[in-house]
């Protein structure tokens, strides 16, 4: 065998970790695209949410 | 057994490199913009309807290559990375896209000194009667993907405020047109941000003329 067998489980291994790992969901934006945001875009997709928040509150 | 490892090899390339999703950089407009209106404006942003794209991924195009062991261990991870990060076979034009929408806009009107002062504001409480307020609605955002590209159709209202005065309302439509080879995703977002940008400038000149010739 050209590759030992180790190193096809230990690729399998990391191939399925990659797939079972959950991305995070911020305010509706999903973590890799969270993480390349400015804190000032951040902040206004926080905020933007949060006042829709307590309009729907406050319609209820 | 050697197809089974290059198929693996591919598939494991293919998920890795949806690990680092480029976001849409900011936008630029070189266009001269020849009016100044001197009150402070505030845009404030509104998040509507959502409809992603789905992208092609490596596991549909490939299982030919694979024996029976190999399509099935693929499909089964690849089944759990889908539940697991949807973002990575969806491409949309949602919430981040907008955000930066949202910034660059700010940014160039107070670039090109068009009010005395520019803020993005969420709380609409804080406004007062001599101010400006610029609010953009991004009524529906949707993604198409046909044959391979995707194409970005935005629908935004604008509607301006200010002292009382009747709203000045507009409605656009804009689709993304990237040209070149084989445009990626990112350029369609900055295409048709940039489409946008455009009418949204021309309507706030237009909303400007419009008061002028009123108060005349």
């Amino acid at each position: 065998m050209k590759y030992p067998l180790i190193v096809i489980i230990l690729f399998l291994s990391f191939i399925s970790l990659m797939g079972c790992r959950r991305e995070e969901n911020y305010r509706g934006v999903p973590e890799p695209l969270w993480k390349h945001l400015t804190a000032e875009q951040k902040q206004l997709i926080v905020d933007r949410a949060y006042e829709d928040d307590m309009k729907k509150a406050e319609m209820n | 057994m050697k197809k089974i490892q290059i198929f693996l090899l591919i598939f494991g390339f293919g998920l890795m490199m949806g690990c680092g999703k480029p976001v849409m950089p900011p936008l630029k407009y070189d266009e001269p913009i020849d009016f100044e209106v001197k009150k402070n404006a505030y845009l404030n942003w509104e998040f509507g309807k959502q409809y992603s794209g789905k992208v092609q991924s490596y596991d549909n195009c490939h299982n030919n290559s694979a024996g029976l062991i190999g399509v099935l261990l693929v499909s089964a991870i690849s089944s759990i990375d889908h539940a697991n990060n949807p973002s990575r076979y969806t491409v949309s034009y949602g919430k981040a896209e907008q955000a930066i929408f949202m910034t660059s806009l700010r940014d160039i009107l107070r670039k090109n000194h068009v009010f005395k002062q520019v803020e993005l504001i969420t709380d609409l409480a804080s406004l007062t009667k001599k101010d400006v307020l610029v609010n953009v609605f991004f009524k529906t955002a949707r993604v198409t993907s046909l044959g391979g590209g995707q194409t970005i159709t935005l629908s935004v209202e604008m509607i301006v405020t200010t002292n009382g005065k009747a709203p000045f309302k507009r409605t656009y439509l804009v689709k993304s047109d990237a040209q070149g080879f084989s445009p990626s995703f990112q350029d369609q977002q900055i295409d048709v941000s940039n489409r946008l940008l455009g009418k949204i400038i021309a309507g706030l000149q237009e909303w400007h003329n419009t008061i002028n010739l009123r108060s005349k």
